[in-house]
Protein backbone atom coordinates (compact mmCIF):
# COMPACT_ATOMS: atom_id res chain seq x y z
CA UNK A 1 0.00 0.00 0.00
CA UNK A 2 1.46 3.31 -1.09
CA UNK A 3 1.40 5.96 1.61
CA UNK A 4 2.99 9.16 0.42
CA UNK A 5 3.46 10.76 -2.95
CA UNK A 6 7.23 10.67 -3.15
CA UNK A 7 7.41 6.97 -2.25
CA UNK A 8 4.74 6.24 -4.83
CA UNK A 9 6.64 8.14 -7.52
CA UNK A 10 9.91 6.41 -6.63
CA UNK A 11 8.26 3.02 -6.70
CA UNK A 12 6.44 3.61 -9.98
CA UNK A 13 9.20 5.37 -11.94
CA UNK A 14 11.37 2.34 -12.92
CA UNK A 15 8.33 0.28 -13.90
CA UNK A 16 6.92 3.14 -15.90
CA UNK A 17 10.18 3.81 -17.74
CA UNK A 18 10.47 0.10 -18.59
CA UNK A 19 6.93 0.08 -19.89
CA UNK A 20 7.45 3.23 -21.96
CA UNK A 21 10.76 1.97 -23.35
CA UNK A 22 9.16 -1.28 -24.48
CA UNK A 23 6.14 0.61 -25.80
CA UNK A 24 7.96 3.33 -27.76
CA UNK A 25 11.28 1.62 -28.46
CA UNK A 26 13.16 4.88 -27.87
CA UNK A 27 14.87 5.80 -24.65
CA UNK A 28 14.43 9.58 -24.95
CA UNK A 29 10.78 9.31 -25.90
CA UNK A 30 10.21 6.77 -23.12
CA UNK A 31 11.68 9.12 -20.53
CA UNK A 32 9.58 11.99 -21.81
CA UNK A 33 6.34 10.00 -21.67
CA UNK A 34 7.19 8.54 -18.26
CA UNK A 35 7.94 11.96 -16.84
CA UNK A 36 4.75 13.49 -18.22
CA UNK A 37 2.71 10.64 -16.77
CA UNK A 38 4.32 10.94 -13.36
CA UNK A 39 3.81 14.72 -13.43
CA UNK A 40 0.12 14.12 -14.14
CA UNK A 41 -0.04 11.84 -11.10
CA UNK A 42 1.77 14.41 -8.93
CA UNK A 43 -0.62 17.16 -10.02
CA UNK A 44 -3.68 14.95 -9.44
CA UNK A 45 -2.40 13.83 -6.03
CA UNK A 46 -1.73 17.40 -4.87
CA UNK A 47 -5.02 18.78 -6.13
CA UNK A 48 -7.46 16.07 -5.13
CA UNK A 49 -5.53 13.53 -3.11
CA UNK A 50 -4.29 10.11 -4.25
CA UNK A 51 -6.35 8.29 -6.88
CA UNK A 52 -7.92 4.94 -5.97
CA UNK A 53 -5.05 3.18 -7.68
CA UNK A 54 -2.00 5.33 -8.45
CA UNK A 55 -0.61 2.49 -10.59
CA UNK A 56 -3.72 2.23 -12.74
CA UNK A 57 -3.91 6.03 -13.01
CA UNK A 58 -0.33 6.55 -14.11
CA UNK A 59 -0.24 3.61 -16.53
CA UNK A 60 -3.51 4.67 -18.13
CA UNK A 61 -1.98 8.12 -18.72
CA UNK A 62 1.27 6.57 -20.00
CA UNK A 63 -0.56 4.23 -22.38
CA UNK A 64 -2.48 7.14 -23.90
CA UNK A 65 0.52 9.45 -24.11
CA UNK A 66 2.81 6.82 -25.57
CA UNK A 67 0.28 6.12 -28.32
CA UNK A 68 -0.03 9.85 -28.99
CA UNK A 69 3.75 10.34 -29.03
CA UNK A 70 4.21 7.48 -31.50
CA UNK A 71 1.49 8.83 -33.74
CA UNK A 72 3.03 12.29 -33.63
CA UNK A 73 6.41 10.83 -34.49
CA UNK A 74 4.93 8.87 -37.37
CA UNK A 75 3.28 12.03 -38.72
CA UNK A 76 6.41 14.19 -38.37
CA UNK A 77 8.87 11.66 -39.72
CA UNK A 78 8.17 12.33 -43.42
CA UNK A 79 8.64 16.06 -42.86
CA UNK A 80 11.88 15.50 -40.97
CA UNK A 81 13.11 13.26 -43.78
CA UNK A 82 12.25 15.94 -46.31
CA UNK A 83 14.02 18.64 -44.36
CA UNK A 84 17.03 16.36 -43.91
CA UNK A 85 16.78 16.43 -40.13
CA UNK A 86 16.35 12.70 -39.88
CA UNK A 87 17.94 9.85 -41.72
CA UNK A 88 15.89 6.72 -42.18
CA UNK A 89 18.99 4.56 -42.45
CA UNK A 90 20.38 3.36 -39.14
CA UNK A 91 23.75 4.84 -38.23
CA UNK A 92 26.79 2.54 -37.99
CA UNK A 93 26.55 2.26 -34.23
CA UNK A 94 22.89 1.38 -34.46
CA UNK A 95 23.57 -1.20 -37.10
CA UNK A 96 26.24 -2.69 -34.87
CA UNK A 97 23.87 -3.16 -31.97
CA UNK A 98 20.89 -3.98 -34.11
CA UNK A 99 21.01 -7.59 -33.21
CA UNK A 100 21.24 -6.96 -29.50
CA UNK A 101 18.83 -8.62 -27.15
CA UNK A 102 16.88 -5.43 -26.60
CA UNK A 103 16.37 -4.76 -30.29
CA UNK A 104 15.36 -8.32 -30.99
CA UNK A 105 12.84 -8.13 -28.20
CA UNK A 106 11.57 -4.78 -29.45
CA UNK A 107 11.05 -6.15 -32.92
CA UNK A 108 9.28 -9.20 -31.59
CA UNK A 109 7.09 -7.16 -29.22
CA UNK A 110 6.33 -4.73 -32.02
CA UNK A 111 5.07 -7.51 -34.22
CA UNK A 112 2.54 -8.68 -31.62
CA UNK A 113 -1.10 -7.66 -32.10
CA UNK A 114 -1.76 -4.44 -30.15
CA UNK A 115 -4.28 -5.98 -27.74
CA UNK A 116 -2.08 -8.79 -26.51
CA UNK A 117 1.02 -6.60 -26.57
CA UNK A 118 -0.52 -4.08 -24.15
CA UNK A 119 -1.44 -6.85 -21.72
CA UNK A 120 2.08 -8.27 -21.87
CA UNK A 121 3.73 -4.89 -21.35
CA UNK A 122 1.57 -4.06 -18.35
CA UNK A 123 1.82 -7.45 -16.69
CA UNK A 124 5.33 -8.59 -17.60
CA UNK A 125 7.29 -5.39 -18.14
CA UNK A 126 5.57 -3.01 -15.73
CA UNK A 127 4.79 -5.80 -13.23
CA UNK A 128 1.28 -4.52 -12.63
CA UNK A 129 -1.01 -6.86 -10.72
CA UNK A 130 -3.62 -8.38 -13.03
CA UNK A 131 -6.33 -6.36 -11.30
CA UNK A 132 -4.61 -3.05 -12.05
CA UNK A 133 -3.78 -4.07 -15.62
CA UNK A 134 -7.44 -4.91 -16.09
CA UNK A 135 -8.38 -1.42 -14.87
CA UNK A 136 -5.94 0.23 -17.26
CA UNK A 137 -7.18 -1.77 -20.24
CA UNK A 138 -10.83 -1.69 -19.24
CA UNK A 139 -11.24 -5.45 -19.50
CA UNK A 140 -11.74 -8.32 -17.04
CA UNK A 141 -8.88 -9.89 -15.11
CA UNK A 142 -9.35 -13.22 -16.89
CA UNK A 143 -9.12 -11.43 -20.24
CA UNK A 144 -5.84 -9.84 -19.15
CA UNK A 145 -4.44 -13.24 -18.17
CA UNK A 146 -5.55 -14.75 -21.44
CA UNK A 147 -4.05 -11.95 -23.53
CA UNK A 148 -0.77 -12.00 -21.61
CA UNK A 149 -0.52 -15.76 -22.07
CA UNK A 150 -1.15 -15.47 -25.80
CA UNK A 151 1.43 -12.71 -26.03
CA UNK A 152 4.07 -14.76 -24.21
CA UNK A 153 3.45 -17.81 -26.38
CA UNK A 154 3.64 -15.74 -29.55
CA UNK A 155 6.71 -13.87 -28.37
CA UNK A 156 8.52 -17.09 -27.48
CA UNK A 157 7.90 -18.55 -30.90
CA UNK A 158 8.98 -15.30 -32.61
CA UNK A 159 12.21 -15.20 -30.62
CA UNK A 160 12.81 -18.89 -31.30
CA UNK A 161 12.33 -18.34 -35.00
CA UNK A 162 14.74 -15.41 -34.93
CA UNK A 163 17.31 -17.44 -33.01
CA UNK A 164 17.01 -20.17 -35.63
CA UNK A 165 17.60 -17.62 -38.40
CA UNK A 166 20.63 -16.22 -36.58
CA UNK A 167 22.09 -19.69 -36.06
CA UNK A 168 21.65 -20.42 -39.76
CA UNK A 169 23.33 -17.13 -40.73
CA UNK A 170 26.28 -17.80 -38.43
CA UNK A 171 26.77 -21.36 -39.64
CA UNK A 172 26.74 -20.24 -43.30
CA UNK A 173 30.28 -19.98 -44.76
CA UNK A 174 31.44 -16.37 -45.37
CA UNK A 175 32.76 -16.99 -48.92
CA UNK A 176 30.85 -19.75 -50.62
CA UNK B 1 3.72 -22.35 -21.61
CA UNK B 2 5.13 -23.55 -18.28
CA UNK B 3 5.22 -21.09 -15.34
CA UNK B 4 9.02 -21.23 -15.15
CA UNK B 5 9.32 -20.47 -18.87
CA UNK B 6 6.87 -17.63 -18.41
CA UNK B 7 8.89 -16.20 -15.52
CA UNK B 8 12.11 -16.51 -17.50
CA UNK B 9 10.64 -14.66 -20.44
CA UNK B 10 9.21 -11.91 -18.22
CA UNK B 11 12.54 -11.54 -16.46
CA UNK B 12 14.37 -11.40 -19.76
CA UNK B 13 12.10 -8.64 -21.07
CA UNK B 14 12.36 -6.63 -17.84
CA UNK B 15 16.15 -6.83 -17.82
CA UNK B 16 16.30 -5.63 -21.41
CA UNK B 17 14.34 -2.50 -20.62
CA UNK B 18 15.70 -1.83 -17.14
CA UNK B 19 16.45 1.91 -16.84
CA UNK B 20 19.63 3.11 -15.19
CA UNK B 21 19.40 4.64 -11.74
CA UNK B 22 20.40 8.06 -13.02
CA UNK B 23 17.45 8.19 -15.43
CA UNK B 24 15.07 7.14 -12.65
CA UNK B 25 16.35 9.86 -10.30
CA UNK B 26 16.14 12.46 -13.05
CA UNK B 27 12.57 11.60 -13.91
CA UNK B 28 11.44 11.43 -10.29
CA UNK B 29 12.99 14.84 -9.60
CA UNK B 30 11.46 16.44 -12.67
CA UNK B 31 8.03 14.94 -12.05
CA UNK B 32 7.95 16.23 -8.48
CA UNK B 33 9.18 19.66 -9.58
CA UNK B 34 6.67 19.82 -12.43
CA UNK B 35 3.91 18.99 -9.97
CA UNK B 36 5.04 21.98 -7.90
CA UNK B 37 5.05 24.29 -10.87
CA UNK B 38 1.52 23.58 -11.93
CA UNK B 39 -0.26 25.41 -9.06
CA UNK B 40 2.06 28.38 -9.64
CA UNK B 41 1.02 28.45 -13.27
CA UNK B 42 -2.60 28.36 -12.19
CA UNK B 43 -2.02 31.22 -9.75
CA UNK B 44 -0.27 33.24 -12.45
CA UNK B 45 -3.19 32.66 -14.81
CA UNK B 46 -5.66 33.68 -12.12
CA UNK B 47 -3.64 36.81 -11.36
CA UNK B 48 -3.60 37.73 -15.06
CA UNK B 49 -7.37 37.26 -15.28
CA UNK B 50 -7.79 39.42 -12.15
CA UNK B 51 -5.66 42.20 -13.61
CA UNK B 52 -7.60 42.11 -16.89
CA UNK B 53 -10.90 42.26 -14.98
CA UNK B 54 -9.67 45.23 -12.93
CA UNK B 55 -8.52 47.09 -16.05
CA UNK B 56 -11.83 46.40 -17.75
CA UNK B 57 -13.76 47.66 -14.73
CA UNK B 58 -11.67 50.80 -14.53
CA UNK B 59 -11.60 51.68 -18.21
CA UNK B 60 -14.91 50.40 -19.52
CA UNK B 61 -17.40 50.11 -16.72
CA UNK B 62 -16.61 53.32 -14.79
CA UNK B 63 -18.24 56.23 -16.61
CA UNK B 64 -16.14 59.25 -17.34
CA UNK B 65 -16.31 61.80 -14.53
CA UNK B 66 -19.44 63.83 -15.04
CA UNK B 67 -18.86 67.49 -15.75
CA UNK B 68 -19.65 69.90 -12.99
CA UNK B 69 -23.17 71.20 -13.32
CA UNK B 70 -25.42 73.74 -11.71
CA UNK B 71 -27.75 72.45 -9.03
CA UNK B 72 -31.33 73.52 -8.98
CA UNK B 73 -33.52 73.61 -5.87
CA UNK B 74 -37.16 74.64 -5.86
CA UNK B 75 -38.87 76.08 -2.80
CA UNK B 76 -42.42 76.87 -3.89
CA UNK B 77 -42.03 79.70 -6.35
CA UNK B 78 -38.45 80.30 -5.40
CA UNK B 79 -35.72 78.58 -7.32
CA UNK B 80 -32.18 78.47 -6.05
CA UNK B 81 -29.46 77.78 -8.61
CA UNK B 82 -26.03 76.93 -7.28
CA UNK B 83 -22.84 76.82 -9.28
CA UNK B 84 -19.99 74.41 -8.39
CA UNK B 85 -17.83 77.37 -7.39
CA UNK B 86 -20.33 78.25 -4.68
CA UNK B 87 -22.10 81.15 -6.40
CA UNK B 88 -25.85 80.92 -6.13
CA UNK B 89 -28.76 82.73 -7.64
CA UNK B 90 -32.25 82.94 -6.23
CA UNK B 91 -35.10 83.35 -8.71
CA UNK B 92 -38.68 84.10 -7.97
CA UNK B 93 -41.63 84.33 -10.35
CA UNK B 94 -43.82 86.07 -7.73
CA UNK B 95 -45.46 89.22 -8.96
CA UNK B 96 -44.65 88.46 -12.57
CA UNK B 97 -47.00 87.75 -15.40
CA UNK B 98 -47.61 83.94 -15.52
CA UNK B 99 -48.93 83.76 -19.07
CA UNK B 100 -47.28 82.14 -22.02
CA UNK B 101 -44.22 84.04 -23.15
CA UNK B 102 -43.90 85.68 -19.77
CA UNK B 103 -40.46 86.31 -18.41
CA UNK B 104 -39.25 83.45 -16.39
CA UNK B 105 -38.24 85.19 -13.26
CA UNK B 106 -36.36 87.73 -11.35
CA UNK B 107 -33.02 87.45 -9.69
CA UNK B 108 -33.67 88.28 -6.10
CA UNK B 109 -30.17 87.99 -4.90
CA UNK B 110 -26.77 86.66 -5.85
CA UNK B 111 -24.32 85.56 -3.24
CA UNK B 112 -21.15 83.60 -2.78
CA UNK B 113 -21.42 80.86 -0.21
CA UNK B 114 -18.24 79.29 1.18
Amino acid sequence: MVVDLESAIRELAPKLIRYCAARTGRAALAEEVAQESLSALVARWRRRGPPDSPEAFVFAVAKRRAARALLRRRLWLPLQLLSGRSDSRPDPERRAVERSERDRLLRAIGSLPARVREALLLVAVAELPTREAARVLGISESAVKMRALRARTRLSSLLEAENGTLRKERSRPENP
Amino acid sequence: MEPCERNDLDQRIRESFEPDEEAVQRIVGRALAAGDRRPRRLLAALAAVGICAAVWLILVRTPAESPEVLTLDCFGEVVVVQAPDGTSWVFSGRGQDRGPGAETGLILCEEDTP
